[in-house]
């Protein structure tokens, strides 16, 4: 399939605070070494613990944090070496629909007014009058009224600002969506609604989706392929159905341990307590290594490749010293 | 034994618009040692419920305007302000959503956990000091005098969580309400509090309301369930019953809506079931069943009446109220 999106080696790392002034200033790396191809049509999820860099990484690619090093291709085209001007047709091409809602909305102008300005400002439409047709049209699409058009942020309530939302979103005609957590607001009842009207809109527009989430349910029922992140790190990516059934990488079995299942589990009574670990100790090691029950001294010394493996036509990626489909045999043989 | 007894409560909001009626004859009871959730959308009444038991109705539009809750046997409705002070805490207490709105940010934990357990108990402040730390080591908090030393800012949101629920048994209330404890939470830090509240409830016997709108959390933590839709309870049972077979048509709808109760192999070929529409306005409820107009199985007997309480075998058993109860199953 043809690629839309590339990223190769992307960093991004933050300065620390709290430092003094003219001290060396200490940086911790959000995001380290990662490698993603998202092609046409495609929807990835995208997962990983909070504070795993997951929205950082959206916000990257749409270049609204800027990328210390590495390089995100759109259509083949180098993003991180436009200049601001340059870059502004591609926001036509990529948007971006955001948890929160009601931040991301202009809470003292009309919804009609904020999704025509984009389309005028960025030439979509060419007149107002177009625009605003346009606009009215899209209101109905995503499940509003045309009424609606006039009203202020505040009288809509969570599902219809986050449908404000996409439709502000879709005005531009984009063929890439970054969705950073669209539903995790929402009660289950409006978060359907949601899902099935971005499944539908993904198949009439053939839109490609970056679905970043922390509730793995949703990204099985709605991802194709899932990229698991941890601090920083893409530790396997796979087919959905593939990963939710056999992950190969610790981190993701440990991710599906956490899923509630609607079954009573009896022995679910175990207690774990929650170490804070610190990113800065482990220099040069595996990730996971602290936490991790395989993890060996190869582990803690340094950190696995990425190994992909191709079977049938179903590619997937992982990053381990010790994967999960190993046989407990040979697990044993690379420990000693 | 029943600790908290409810029975036909009503707690109305008067605004420049007209009645809000929040919670519409709201009956339940939870027996000591017992956790039951009670589920339902944003503005169904499940936590202005919550609130109006532990005597926190939002003041001045909210009111009581009917009903009682018994609560070891004594009426908490009529009880004063002042009277309500003694229970506040003491014998119930609630831990919120978002723990960073409930604490002050301009104080260290320490001081605010020792000056809850002071404000409570007779104790130095070196006593109330080691209460906090043995509260914080029963809460999973493996280092308790660093996080007693930090802002609340500076803790992550399973810690701040953590440390609100040791907060709120630090005075060995008899009943915990939960008002959606786990929903800022990720999937991990979730899995983690929830066990932490089955080990109260096991270890201190302490009962639990959970207020929450993941069937999940219920299947995984809770003995009874009510299902909430515009202020009043429309299905009541054991969670087994209810999971299995949902007899309302709000509840199915509700389960079917939810990505973790489908068979689907994934990859976006398959929409959900969802309930079509939004809430009624509690201002103007519509006459007879509040449902119906998102109701697949409406028909004209759902607009005479709401429907009466029918029970699956017998009374005490799986508590519904709805005509097409039949077809549902």
């Amino acid at each position: 399939m043809e690629p839309l999106l590339e990223i190769t080696h992307l960093q991004k790392r933050f300065p620390k605070k709290g430092k003094k002034l003219f001290s060396a200033k200490e940086y911790f790396s959000v995001i380290n070494d990662v490698n993603l191809t998202i092609a046409k049509g495609e929807i990835i999820g995208l997962i990983g613990e909070s504070g795993s860099g997951k929205s950082t990484l959206g916000r990257m690619i749409m270049g609204l944090t800027e990328t210390d090093e590495g390089s995100i291709r759109f259509n083949g085209v180098e993003l991180n070496t436009l200049s601001e001007k340059e870059r502004t047709p591609f926001y036509t091409k990529m948007q971006m629909i955001f948890q929160d809602s009601t931040s991301s909305l202009n809470p003292r102008k009309t919804i009609g007014e904020q999704i025509v300005a984009p389309m005028v400002r960025l030439g979509v439409a060419e007149s107002k009058l177009e625009a605003e047709l346009e606009v009215l049209k899209l209101l109905e699409r995503v499940g509003l009224k045309r009424e609606h058009f006039h009203r202020y942020p505040h009288e809509f309530s969570g599902g219809q600002r986050q449908r404000i939302g996409i439709a502000r979103a879709l005005a531009l005609k984009p063929e890439f969506l970054v969705l950073d957590e669209p539903t995790s607001a929402l009660d289950v009842s409006i978060q359907a609604q949601i899902l099935n009207l971005l499944l539908d809109l993904q198949e009439e527009f053939n839109l490609t989706y970056l679905f970043i989430g922390h509730n793995l349910s949703v990204i099985k029922f709605f991802c194709h392929r899932v990229a698991v992140l941890y601090k920083g790190h893409i530790v396997e990516v796979a087919k959905s159905d593939q990963l939710y059934s056999k992950p190969f990488h610790p981190i993701s079995h440990m991710l599906l341990q956490s899923v509630l299942s609607l079954e009573k589990q009896e022995d679910s009574y175990e207690y774990e307590e929650v170490v804070s670990a610190d990113v800065q100790k482990l220099q040069g090691g595996c990730v996971f290594s602290d936490k991790c029950n395989y993890a060996s001294a190869t582990c803690i010394q340094s950190h696995p490749s990425t190994i992909s493996e191709n079977d049938d036509g179903n590619e997937r990626a992982y990053a381990c010293y010790h994967p999960l489909n190993q046989e407990i045999e040979q697990l044993s043989v690379v420990s000693q | 034994m029943t600790l908290l007894q409810v029975s036909n409560l009503k707690t109305y909001f008067h605004t420049s618009r007209g009645k809000v009626k929040a919670v519409n004859g709201v009956s339940f009871s939870i027996e000591q040692g017992e956790i039951m959730a009670l589920v339902g959308e944003s503005g169904s009444g499940k936590s202005i419920t919550g609130l109006t038991i532990l005597g926190l109705v939002p003041k001045p539009n909210g009111k009581i305007e009917g009903g009682e809750i018994l609560f070891n046997g004594e009426n908490l409705v009529e009880k004063t302000a002042k009277e309500y002070k003694k229970i506040q805490g003491e014998e119930i207490a609630m831990i919120f959503q978002n723990p960073l709105t409930a604490m002050d940010p301009s104080y260290k934990i320490g001081n605010q956990m020792i000056e809850i357990i002071r404000s409570r108990r007779k104790m130095t402040k070196k006593e109330a000091k080691e209460e906090a730390i043995d509260l914080l080591d029963l809460v999973g908090i493996h280092d308790p005098e660093r996080v007693l030393a930090s802002y609340p800012h500076a803790l992550s949101g399973g810690m701040r969580q953590r440390v609100m629920i040791a907060m709120a048994i630090s005075c060995k209330p008899k009943l915990l309400i939960a008002d959606e404890p786990t929903t800022a939470l990720d999937a991990t830090i979730q899995k983690q509090i929830l066990d932490l509240l089955k080990k109260i409830n096991q270890e201190l016997g302490t009962s639990i309301l959970m207020i929450t709108h993941d069937f999940g959390v219920v299947a995984n933590l809770c003995d009874k369930v009510a299902v909430m839709y515009a202020g009043r309870i429309v299905e009541y049972g054991e969670t087994q019953d209810i999971l299995h077979s949902p007899s309302h048509p709000y509840t199915k709808g509700l389960m079917g809506a939810m990505p973790e109760n489908q068979e689907l192999d994934g990859g976006g070929n398959h929409r959900l079931t969802q309930i079509e529409g939004t809430p009624p306005d509690l201002i103007q409820l519509p006459e007879g069943c509040s449902f119906r107009e998102r109701c697949d199985y409406a028909s004209d007997i759902c607009e005479t009446a709401y429907p009466q309480a029918s029970y699956r075998s017998g009374e005490g058993s799986q508590m519904v109220h709805c005509y097409h109860t039949k077809e549902v199953i």
